[in-house]
């Protein structure tokens, strides 16, 4: 039962497909990063001047400020070598038909449309640097909610909205990429969701980045009302290449008092991208907050979607799972500041690590000295699949309150020769038995998710177990 | 003490966000600190020990030099630049020492002070070594105190090394607790650390600080833990563990059970480390903290690193007040609600105190927690 079966890498033809940019039809920002280039990304999003002055002292945060001494090594990203600008010549439409055809292809092929039709109220789609399309059902807008991309909304009816809450819950100083963010930010979309207002079926923004050495920065803002609910899903893939792409998003989540929010991310970058995004969300009193989160693609990842439980008796679920194969390096986890009292979070992390994949949980739980009576429950396992891989886990808990109830729980294994056995002992092939097995431990996770994109991270499991 | 030079120890075996402030702590050494003297006291070794000492930390052999501690390479260097000598024991070769040898370190009011020991252990010996160390309390508020201990063991195919350190320590005193352990195949370590802090602390001690690191190099080797403390008023512990499983079938168990009360706090590194190759192997880490007053801090990075597939690695924490359930059904049984309180409190310190090995000290640490968790 020792010996291993061998497991090739995935066919990710699915996604890996491109666009050619060279037939004119595409704009691109020179690469690097220097003031020059960001007053051009500015004059390009037709900024207001605050915005603009914003930019230029994200940059100065970014010059200054080192990278961090912990994660992945990001040495294969040379910020000489990213165009942080590029995008299609067209204007962004609200109907799939005046879409750029090539655009649309990719889109077609990635079932975007067809999810729009079934299961979605409503739909934004990125393409490199700018949305191509968005559109919102008509119910869902008769309900007031606005569901747009982020630089209409800048210069809209709710202008001031967004002044009062951009990149305040990430403030560029948060980290050498938040500053990144703030002065090359493009694309992303803004949600409202009016008091009381409960949207019964999901959101969902896809990023689609197609270009080589190019950077995707989207800035996503949702603001849920009070007592209001929302399902917001956001989807991610590239074509490969043999240069570093780079994903830089940032995501800023308002949950008012008696409000949810799920927030539900499937992360399929191709495996030359360095994933290094932002998201964080802010919980008023009896709030909920739900992430759910799969991670399968980038070469690097840094993601640790962080929590701030403000408001007395709001909560936060966090269920993710990340699978590592050959060549990438994910680091990931979750972050939860709890404040407020009788707050409570679950965290339940699953990590895969296969073929010289590396998956790190990292985590950070802060129990305030406020935060009486506060409950959290974190438990992480993680699956090596084979002896060349690594898995590690690297939870920190600081707790201020002594009437705080804290339980922690972490496992690192192999897939257990007896359950393999049992398998294989009704009739099940070996490789069979195991992607079973895979799929069972990821089972938490798919479970959360709309059942389209159950069966698409199902999907991705087997493909990772089995080479497609 | 007047000038003291930062040393930078407990660094977590891989790093982690910094605004947690985990990933190491600094630590002054007194420029004036002097050799701690002879740790035997003129004390005749059990048949199969013998006692030598050598000058400088630099004349000892390489493999002894190159075993890694728990508080790491700034506490070496420490003892290299202040000329500490370093105390050797040496257990024979299938020497079975059945007695524990208990060696008290009395720290006295207003110095400053280090002790190096070395344990080698050779191929099948077995031998239990106490340190009971103290300080005064009492008339030594003004006059701040430092005291370091470095251990290291290596325990060669088949030894078995016991180790006990039970710490009470004044008011006013700074002391770290450096161990480094190398495992040979078969061979064990076992630790078991009392920290009992004073609640009377005045300003100016930076605390206690702990380091254990075992590397488990042989198969089937396995290191034991077992922590225990109790800290309150306004003392301070950082603990930094690390199990360093390199051999297969090896096996890391350990238990890391305290309390906090007044203003103390508390950080606690535990890792467990399966290096490729420790194929077979399993570690279990388990933390049960004890808050009791709203104005403790208690930090915990309970860490498991993996480079192998054929492991099984463990860890649980339990973090907050004493349960419910529990202060439910000892009341329900006639026990008013303090005394259930503090027999529970009492039971979780007096569950490792059991472990001491020679009865007349574990009466003594028994005597001390219940006059002092009253």
């Amino acid at each position: 039962m020792s010996e291993k079966q061998q497991v090739n890498d995935i066919d990710r033809s699915l996604y890996d497909f491109k666009d050619d940019e060279s037939g004119g039809d595409f704009y691109r920002i020179e690469e690097g990063l220097t003031e020059e280039i960001v007053l051009q990304v500015s004059e390009e999003k037709k900024d207001p001047d605050w915005m603009r002055d914003f930019r230029l002292r994200c940059l100065d945060i970014y010059n200054r400020t080192p990278m961090v001494p912990w994660g992945p090594s990001i040495d294969g990203l040379d910020m000489g070598r990213i165009a942080t600008y590029v995008r299609h010549k067209g204007e962004m439409k609200t109907d799939w038909e005046d879409v750029p055809e090539d655009i649309k292809n990719t889109f077609e092929r990635l079932g975007i449309p067809q999810a729009e039709r079934e299961s979605l109220a409503g739909v934004g789609a990125q393409y490199d640097s700018e949305l191509v399309y968005h559109n919102v059902r008509e119910e869902v807008a008769a309900a007031g909610v606005v569901y747009t991309d982020l630089e209409s909304a800048l210069r809209g009816e709710f202008a001031d909205m967004i002044r009062e809450h951009f990149m305040h819950l990430v403030p560029p100083t948060d980290h050498k990429f938040a500053a990144l963010h703030g002065a090359v930010w493009s694309g992303g979309s803004f949600v409202y969701v009016p008091r009381g207002v409960k949207v019964d079926i999901p959101l969902q923004s896809y990023f689609r980045l197609n270009a080589k050495g190019a950077g995707q920065f989207e800035h996503t803002l949702i603001i849920v009302d009070e007592g209001a609910d929302l399902h917001f899903i956001e989807g991610c893939s590239a074509p490969k290449y043999n240069v570093a792409n780079l994903h830089a998003g940032c995501v800023e989540l308002y949950v008012k008092r008696g409000a949810r929010l799920r927030y539900s991310t499937i992360e399929n970058w191709s495996k030359n991208m360095y994933n290094l995004n932002t998201k964080r969300a802010l919980i008023e009193e009896d709030g909920v907050m739900e992430w759910v989160s799969g991670s399968f693609g980038s070469a690097v990842s840094f993601l640790y979607p962080s929590t701030i439980l403000k408001g007395n008796r709001s909560r936060m679920e966090y269920t993710g799972i990340t699978f590592a194969g050959e060549g990438q390096n994910l680091d990931t986890g979750a972050k939860v500041v709890m404040q407020g009292q009788d707050t409570s979070c679950v965290i339940s992390s699953k990590s895969i690590s296969k073929s010289g994949g590396i998956g790190t949980y990292r985590s950070s739980v802060i129990i305030g000295k406020d935060a009486h009576r506060a409950k959290a429950s974190i438990s992480c396992d993680s699956l090596m699949l084979d002896s060349e891989s690594r898995a590690d886990t690297i939870p920190a808990m600081e707790i201020l309150t002594d009437d705080a109830d804290v339980g922690h729980e972490a496992r690192i294994g192999r897939i257990s020769d007896d359950a393999i056995f049992y398998l294989m002992s009704r009739g099940i092939a070996e490789a069979d038995a195991r992607a079973m097995i895979v799929s069972g431990f990821a089972d938490s996770v798919s479970k959360e998710l709309p059942l389209e994109y159950a069966v698409e991270m199902n999907n991705l499991i087997k493909l990772e177990m089995t080479g497609g | 003490m007047e000038k003291s030079r930062l040393a930078v120890v407990n660094a977590l075996p891989t790093k982690t966000y910094r605004f947690l402030k985990v990933n190491e702590i600094g630590i002054g050494i007194p420029e004036q600190a002097t050799d701690g003297g002879d740790p035997w006291n003129g004390m005749t070794p059990p048949t199969g020990v013998t006692f030598s000492r050598v000058e400088r930390q630099e004349e000892l052999p390489d493999e002894i030099r190159a075993i890694e501690t728990g508080m790491g390479a700034s506490i070496d260097r420490a003892l290299s630049d202040h000329g500490i000598p370093a105390n050797i024991l040496t257990v024979a070769a299938g020497a079975a020492i059945e007695e524990p040898v208990v060696m008290p370190v009395a720290v006295s009011c207003g110095s400053a002070t280090m002790t190096s020991l070395v344990i080698r252990a050779e191929a099948g010996s077995s031998l239990t070594l106490i340190l009971d160390m103290t300080g005064s309390d009492a008339g030594c508020a003004a006059a701040r105190s430092f005291f370091g201990l470095s251990t290291r063991i290596r325990a060669e195919s088949g030894a078995h090394i016991r180790l006990v350190h039970l710490e009470r320590f004044g008011a006013s005193i700074t002391n770290f607790d450096d161990i480094g352990g190398w495992c040979e195949e078969g061979a064990q370590i076992e630790l078991t650390t009392l920290l009992l802090g004073s609640r009377n602390a005045v300003k100016g001690s930076e605390g206690s600080f702990l380091g254990a690191r075992v590397t488990l190099s042989g198969d089937t080797s396995r290191f034991v833990n077992r922590t225990g403390y109790y800290f309150g008023g306004q003392t301070s512990l950082d603990m930094n563990i690390v199990a360093d499983q390199r051999g297969r079938e090896t096996v890391s168990d350990m238990i890391f059970r305290g309390v906090l009360a007044d203003h103390a706090s508390k950080t606690w590194r535990g890792t467990i480390d399966f290096k490729s190759g420790s194929a077979g192997s399993v570690g279990d880490e388990q933390e049960d903290t004890l808050m009791l007053s709203p104005h403790v801090r208690n930090s915990s990075v309970p860490v498991i690193l993996c480079a192998e597939e054929d492991v099984d690695g463990r860890h649980g924490a339990t973090i907050g007040q004493l349960s419910e359930d529990m202060l439910f059904y000892m009341s329900s049984r006639g026990i008013a609600v303090e005394e259930a309180r503090r027999m529970i409190v009492q039971a979780r310190l007096k569950s490792i105190a059991r472990e001491i090995p020679d009865s007349r000290l574990r009466w003594e640490i028994e005597q001390w927690i219940e006059k002092e968790i009253a």
